[in-house]
Formats: structure tokens, C-alpha cells, sequence
């Protein structure tokens, strides 16, 4: 066989099979994310109308129950927590909700220690792969380095995108898996967090200083601008973490909350401390120091529809 | 520019392209243009000290050839230490002033360290590289092996050639010079061989080594977290990481130049079926340990024949413990030359008694033995390579022999610590096998496969299909680039 008729003969032959194995990885995947694909479907596809919006990272896609929010207030809520997410994802995740659905009254904003640390770009980006054809979310992953145009003509192509972690979650989806462990559930954007409860000594990484990353602190204030200027409300919210061990595991961590503080006063809006709560000394409400297991989110989320409730009537 | 980036996908291609479509006489042109936009990819301004040493080599070269007598070996003598000039400045200037500071501070000598007139630059890439292939030139010219290359652009291009300029392999000049001469017309197999070269680099590199680096990393950025399991598998993963990174970045310098038509020479001979140090240097970086071997250990060992073996094992100690440095200016890259120094010098020492126990031996057995023996100690060598300090090399030796256990006791774990799963482990293992039997039964250079076509296709849609599905792009930077 000519040499070079045998090169196109090994691209032909690598493509057809690396176009087949990415079909069986993503389709097995969405199988296994059964959870992030509905509410990723409602947040960027959906336009249900929600009065009270929780955004953050896993500590408010596991900690806050829009069940008890929506019971105490009497108004409509829907989690946007993300997991792993950062001010950047945020930002994006409010700008594709805003794109398709009717404004909310209010926006409840996780500020936490290292939602400005933007070093590693998204955590969990493939999740967003199914939904490129969204002008906000390709161009959010294209300032990552995600090459989304070609994603788009070579599908197979995102393979490369893929770690481990994405493998094992298709490989997983393959064995009739989902993301939602026995026991738990899932509502309005929620993920309940497993019946885990703290145990002394707690592993915790090396100390090390929260990075605020240039430009973080930009975002924060883009979607705080955005919301007054959609005359939503805001209010910032430190999340419950126990024991203040994660503060105290992070030498900067009163730099980091002066930043956030500024910013509430700033922009006049509440900023709430509510890792200095008394539950925070609870370590049978915690799964780790900083989320909440499901009865520590049953607790939590009772008292912040409280205050939600609060800062609607004013 | 790496080439596990973006742009090298772009870059290859098109001067690749270029090169065939232009004439003989503007090729040299195209490379040189081409290899200083590669290296100008990092930090551009570094490519002004890479052509102030290509001056004075390329003067040297012709002054020595023109030259007889005293006047060459000054001439040679000039050229070094220009060379070696540059280099400590660069790279072993602020090594020197710390470890002033400390010896002064050892003395109770006062010393403000406002006062003291580091160097805030970075090292520029490739430099120990470029260093050594220049001094090869000059070196030789004298030696009368080769004639003064009288092409400035061709000489330029002798040490520029992007394939292998930031990290080897150190070329000879009789191996490449000529190729840069002459001209070279497309042929598919050419192009066919290097780029199933290409291939088996990038998935050593992209599928192995990027993986392994995760674990590795993460052990030892904390070595007195983990247990001596973690340690112990740790080391042994870092022996397979950088022998798949820097074997992979050769590969892929290979094949790139054989696409174009130039045979570089060959850098790794499976070094982990070595049966001995001396082996095992005969197999590993080759182009550095012959570097070494013939301008440094045997040139000593000539000087000094008259001690007979004591010169062989100064030779020994000196050549080692200069390649140490000449890995990084650390303590601890010195002491990975050293501990390799000694190993070789306990290997001249044994060689007799060593002779008469093969005898009493199995041999098949004894190799075998050897092969662990060898390979053992190599792991526990690239400790003290791989350490960032010399307090991390004593914690990692103390948890591992004290069989520490900590916190974290699971071999494999994803944790906020090491996200290195099960899967991760799995892919791992499976590709290291892959690479072991493919490179049992198919020679070095995989250029043999031209002739099997069946088989051929097979292997390389095989690698290019667990590059795309299982490659880690995340644009790790190759180990060696750091020298």
C-alpha cells in the first residue's frame, strides 16, 4: 500500500473509532448526570419563572433546600450552586439564566473564600459540552482555552477535554450509575449531600492562601451591576462552614472577607455572615468543614428562607 | 512552544509543508526562521543570547581551523569559556550566592541580603542543551573530526534546529552538519516514519507520563502526608513519568526531523532493562552520557592513564558529579550526580568479584536479579532528582523505610489532595504495559514498521485513538525543558 494512502487509511480508521467511543463515553455520561442535565437544561434551555435564584458553588448546590425556601417565604426558588464553581462560572451561569427567563426578585449570592481564585478555570466544564450552541457558555469555555468551534465540527475532539474524573463518571453511567447516591435526591437544582457527618481529627489540605485573581472581584461586581440594574435585589451570603476550620486553614482568609465586605458596602447591599451561626459548631450537620450534609441543609435552609423572607418585606 | 500545544499542531505542518515546496538553496533560511520562532515562543529576548554564543562558536570554528599549534587551543580555550561563561551566569550565578550567604552565615559572618546582587531572570530554555551542542562543534573542529563550517546560517541552524533545541538530543556535528547540506527530497516513507514516531512520543507523553504526573506531583509536593505506600508508588511512577516525558519529547524531535528528511540520533534504548549503572547510562539520555564520555571522562582518564584504574574512577566521580550540575543548580541534582558517580565506581571496583559470581549464577536469573537490583536503585536515585529540597529527600526516605502510615492510607485515592482514582490508575497501569510490549517487539525507532503495513496501521490508529480518548492535554511543560 502507497505510504501515503496508508496515513489516511490510520486518520479514517482513528476518527470512525474515536467519533464511536466518544458516542458510548457521552451518552453513558449523560446517563450518569442525570442530575446536572436537568437543571442545566433549565437554567440554559428552561424559562420557568423563579422568584428567589440561589447562586454558589457546591456549598449552595448542597446546602440550600429550595423546598424550605419556597415553604417559609411563600415565593418560587431554583439552586444554580455549581459545583467547584468560581466567581467566573457565576458569572456565566447568571447571564445564560437571565438570556431565556423572566427576572427574579431576588438573587442570593454564596461569597465565599475561594469563589475568587479563578487559577483553574472551570471544574467540571465538560458538563457544559451538550449545550455549545449557547453564544454565553461557548464563549465562557473559549476564554478557558476549551476550543469550542472545533468541538462543534470534530465531536470527538472534546474526548481530549475529558479527565479521569469524566471517564469514571462514563464508565460508571455504563454500570446503570447516576450521580445521586442511594438515599439521596434531588429538587429544584438542589442535590441532597449524603448522611455523612464529621469526625475529629479532620483531614484538611496544607494551609494555604486563597488566591483572589485579577479580574475575580471584577465579575463579582458585574453580576451584582447587573442585578440593580435589573432592580433585582442582592444579598451576599458566607455559607456555614464548621468550625471556622477552613478559615483558619487559610492564612489570608481575612484579607479575602475584607474584599467581600468591601464590596457589599460598595454596592450597599447585606452581606451576611452565617459560617459564625450556631450550627457551624455542629458536626453532625456537616459532611466535611466546608458543606453541609443533608440534615445540616434541612437545618440551614430553614433559617436563611428566615432571613430571605427578612430582606423581601423591606 | 511546546510541542504538546496548539500552536505546535499548526506550526509542524506548515513548515514541514514549506520546507518541501521551496527551493534547496532558501531551506536553511526556512529552518532557521522557523526554529527561532519556536524558541521565541517563550521568552523572545533569550534568542539574543542563543546568537551571541552562535557568533562566537562560528568565528572559533574557522580561527581554529586556520590556526596551528597554541594558538588553536586558544582559540578553543576562548570559545568554552565564553560558552560555559554564559552559562554560569544564567543558570548557576544565584546557586553561587546562595550558598555564599549560607556559608557565611555558617561563619556568624553578618551579611543583609538587600545587599546581595541576584539576578531576577529567568533561565532561558534549553540553554544547557544549546551549550553542550555548541562546545561539541568547537571541540570537534579542533579535534580535526570535523571541517569549520564556513555557512553562517548553516552553523546558526546546527544549534537552532527546532526538533531538537530545547531539550536534545545533544547532536555531534559530523551527524547533523552534512544533513543540513544536503538536499533532501519528500519521501512518504520518511514522512510516514516520523510521524508514527511523533506518535509513540506524544502518547508516552500525553498518555503516560501527564497522567502519572498528577500522583507524583502531589506526593511529593507534601511527602509527609502520605504513607510509605504512597511514597513507594510514587517513586516507582516517577521512574516510568520521566523516562515516558523525556523519551516522548526525543521521540517526538525524531520524528519530527525525520519527516523532513534528517536522521537525528537516537536518545533512549529501554533504560529499564538495564542490568547495571553503566548499562543503564549506555541506554539513558545517551546523547548527554556520550557527550560526557567522550569530552570529559575519557579525556580525563587518558590524562590520568598512568594511575590506572584510580584514574577511571576520578574520571568517574568528576563527569557525574559535573552532570549533576549540569542538571540544575541545586544540591540536590548534585547529589543525583554523585550517588550515580559512586554506583559507577563501586561497579569498577566489583567488576572482578562481580565476573566470578556470574559464573556460579543462573545467568538468565542473575540478569533478572540485576535488572531489579538496577532498577531499584534508580528509583530511589530520582528521589533525591526529583525532591525539591534536600529536607524532602530525608522526609521521603524516612517515610518510606520507617513504613509511616498517615492520614491517608489508600493507594489510590481522589481526594482534595491527589485526584488519581481507580480509573486513572487503571489507564495507567494498562498503557504502561502497552508501552513495555510494543517497545519489546518492535525496534527503537518503529521505523522497521514501514515495511508491515498491516501492522503498522493497527498501531498507529491504536495510539492515535488512546491519545484523543485518553491523552491529558492539559500543556504540561516537559521535565527536561527546566535544564
Amino acid at each position: 500500500m502507497n505510504y501515503l494512502a496508508r496515513i489516511l487509511v490510520v486518520l479514517f480508521v482513528s476518527g470512525i473509532s474515536c467519533q464511536g467511543i466518544f458516542w458510548l463515553l457521552d451518552s453513558h455520561l449523560q446517563q450518569y448526570n442525570v442530575h446536572k442535565k436537568e437543571r442545566l437544561d433549565e437554567i440554559i434551555l428552561g424559562h420557568s419563572s423563579f422568584d428567589i435564584l440561589l447562586l454558589g458553588s457546591s456549598k449552595t448546590h448542597t446546602g440550600i433546600n429550595p423546598y424550605y425556601i419556597d415553604s417559609i417565604t411563600g415565593h418560587s426558588s431554583y439552586n444554580l450552586g455549581i459545583e467547584g464553581g468560581r466567581v467566573n462560572e457565576f458569572k456565566i451561569i447568571w447571564d445564560v439564566y437571565l438570556q431565556h427567563h423572566p427576572k427574579p426578585k431576588m438573587l442570593v449570592l454564596s461569597a465565599n473564600l475561594f469563589e475568587l481564585d479563578l487559577r483553574r478555570g472551570f471544574f467540571n466544564h465538560t458538563q457544559y459540552f451538550p449545550y455549545l450552541e449557547n453564544s454565553i457558555i461557548s464563549q465562557g469555555l473559549d476564554a478557558y482555552g476549551h476550543r469550542t468551534d472545533v468541538y462543534k465540527t470534530l465531536p470527538f475532539l472534546r474526548m481530549s477535554d475529558y479527565d479521569d474524573y469524566t471517564r469514571n463518571n462514563a464508565l460508571k453511567g455504563m454500570m446503570h450509575q447516576t450521580e445521586i447516591q442511594a438515599g439521596d435526591f434531588q429538587y429544584k437544582g438542589f442535590l441532597s449531600n449524603g448522611e455523612n457527618t464529621i469526625r475529629e481529627p479532620l483531614a484538611l489540605p496544607p494551609k494555604e492562601d486563597a488566591r483572589i485573581s485579577v479580574g475575580s472581584v471584577d465579575l463579582l461586581k458585574g453580576i451584582i451591576e447587573r442585578c440593580q440594574k435589573d432592580s433585582i435585589q442582592v444579598i451576599l451570603v458566607y455559607l456555614p462552614e464548621y468550625d471556622h476550620r477552613l478559615q483558619n486553614n487559610t492564612p489570608n482568609a481575612a484579607e479575602v472577607l475584607a474584599v467581600l465586605k468591601e464590596v457589599s458596602d460598595k454596592y450597599k447591599i447585606k452581606f451576611f455572615r452565617h459560617d459564625q451561626l450556631e450550627l457551624c459548631k455542629r458536626p453532625d450537620l456537616f459532611a466535611n468543614a466546608g458543606h453541609l450534609n443533608r440534615e445540616g441543609s434541612v437545618v440551614y435552609s430553614k433559617y436563611l428562607a428566615t432571613v430571605i423572607k427578612s430582606e423581601l418585606s423591606k | 512552544m511546546l510541542f504538546n500545544s496548539i500552536e505546535f499542531l499548526i506550526f509542524f505542518p506548515v513548515v514541514t509543508l514549506l520546507y518541501y515546496l521551496l527551493p534547496h538553496k532558501f531551506r536553511w533560511f526556512h529552518l532557521l526562521a522557523a526554529s527561532c520562532f519556536f524558541y521565541m515562543f517563550f521568552v523572545p529576548v533569550y534568542i539574543l543570547i542563543l546568537f551571541f554564543t552562535i557568533i562566537i562558536d562560528y568565528y572559533a570554528g574557522i580561527w581554529i581551523e586556520n590556526s596551528e599549534g597554541a594558538v588553536r587551543k586558544r582559540y578553543l580555550m576562548a570559545s568554552i569559556i565564553a560558552n560555559i561563561g554564559i552559562l554560569c551566569v544564567f543558570k548557576y550565578y544565584n546557586f553561587f550566592l546562595d550558598n555564599m550567604v549560607f556559608l557565611f552565615q555558617s561563619l556568624n559572618i553578618p551579611i543583609a541580603s538587600e545587599h546581595i546582587p541576584y539576578l531576577s531572570i529567568l533561565l532561558p530554555i534549553g540553554l544547557s542543551f544549546h551549550t553542550f551542542q555548541a562546545m561539541s562543534y568547537t571541540i570537534e573542529v579542533y579535534r580535526g573530526n570535523q571541517k569549520a563550517e564556513r555557512h553562517f546560517g548553516i552553523y546558526a541552524l546546527y544549534v537552532m534546529f527546532y526538533p531538537q533545541l530545547v531539550a536534545g538530543p545533544i547532536e555531534r556535528p559530523q551527524n547533523v552538519l552534512h544533513q543540513f547540506h544536503e538536499e533532501h527530497t519528500f519521501k512518504s516513507s520518511n514522512l510516514l516514519a516520523g510521524l508514527r514516531l511523533m506518535l509513540w512520543g506524544f502518547f508516552k507523553k500525553l498518555v503516560i507520563a501527564d497522567r502519572i504526573a498528577v500522583y507524583v506531583d502531589a506526593i511529593y509536593d507534601h511527602p509527609d502526608q502520605f504513607g510509605w505506600h504512597n511514597i513507594l508508588l510514587a517513586i516507582i511512577l516517577f521512574a516510568v513519568q520521566i523516562y515516558c516525558d523525556f523519551s516522548g519529547y526525543s521521540d517526538i524531535a525524531l520524528g519530527s526531523a525525520k519527516t523532513m528528511g534528517f536522521d537525528l540520533m537516537k536518545n533512549f534504548d529501554r533504560p529499564f532493562i538495564s542490568t547495571n549503572i553503566s548499562d543503564f547510562w549506555r541506554r539513558w539520555h545517551i546523547s548527554l552520557s556520550s557527550w560526557f564520555n567522550d569530552y570529559l571522562h575519557t579525556p580525563i582518564c587518558i590524562a590520568w592513564r598512568d594511575y590506572g584504574q584510580y584514574a577511571i574512577i576520578f574520571g568517574l566521580l568528576v563527569t557525574f558529579f559535573i552532570s549533576g550540575l549540569w542538571h540544575g543548580a541545586a544540591w540536590t541534582f548534585i547529589g543525583y550526580g554523585v550517588v550515580h558517580g559512586v554506583a559507577l565506581t563501586f561497579e569498577v571496583l566489583t567488576k572482578k568479584t562481580r565476573k566470578k559470581v556470574i559464573k556460579k549464577f543462573n545467568k538468565a536469573l542473575y540478569d533478572r536479579l540485576s535488572m531489579l537490583l538496577t532498577f531499584t536503585f534508580l528509583c530511589l536515585s530520582w528521589v533525591i532528582f526529583r525532591a525539591d529540597s534536600m529536607s524532602d529527600i530525608g522526609t521521603i526516605y524516612h517515610q518510606l523505610f520507617s513504613f509511616n502510615t498517615t492520614a491517608f492510607q489508600s493507594l489510590v485515592m481522589n481526594s482534595n489532595m491527589v485526584e488519581f482514582g481507580a480509573t486513572s490508575f487503571a489507564i495507567a497501569a494498562v498503557m504502561i504495559l502497552f508501552m513495555w510490549v510494543v517497545e519489546s517487539k518492535v525496534s527503537y525507532s518503529l521505523y522497521e514498521l514501514n515495511d508491515r503495513p498491516v501492522a503498522d496501521i493497527i498501531l498507529s490508529s491504536a495510539l492515535l485513538i488512546c491519545i484523543l480518548s485518553l491523552g491529558v492535554f492539559n500543556h504540561n511543560s516537559f521535565i527536561y525543558f527546566q535544564f
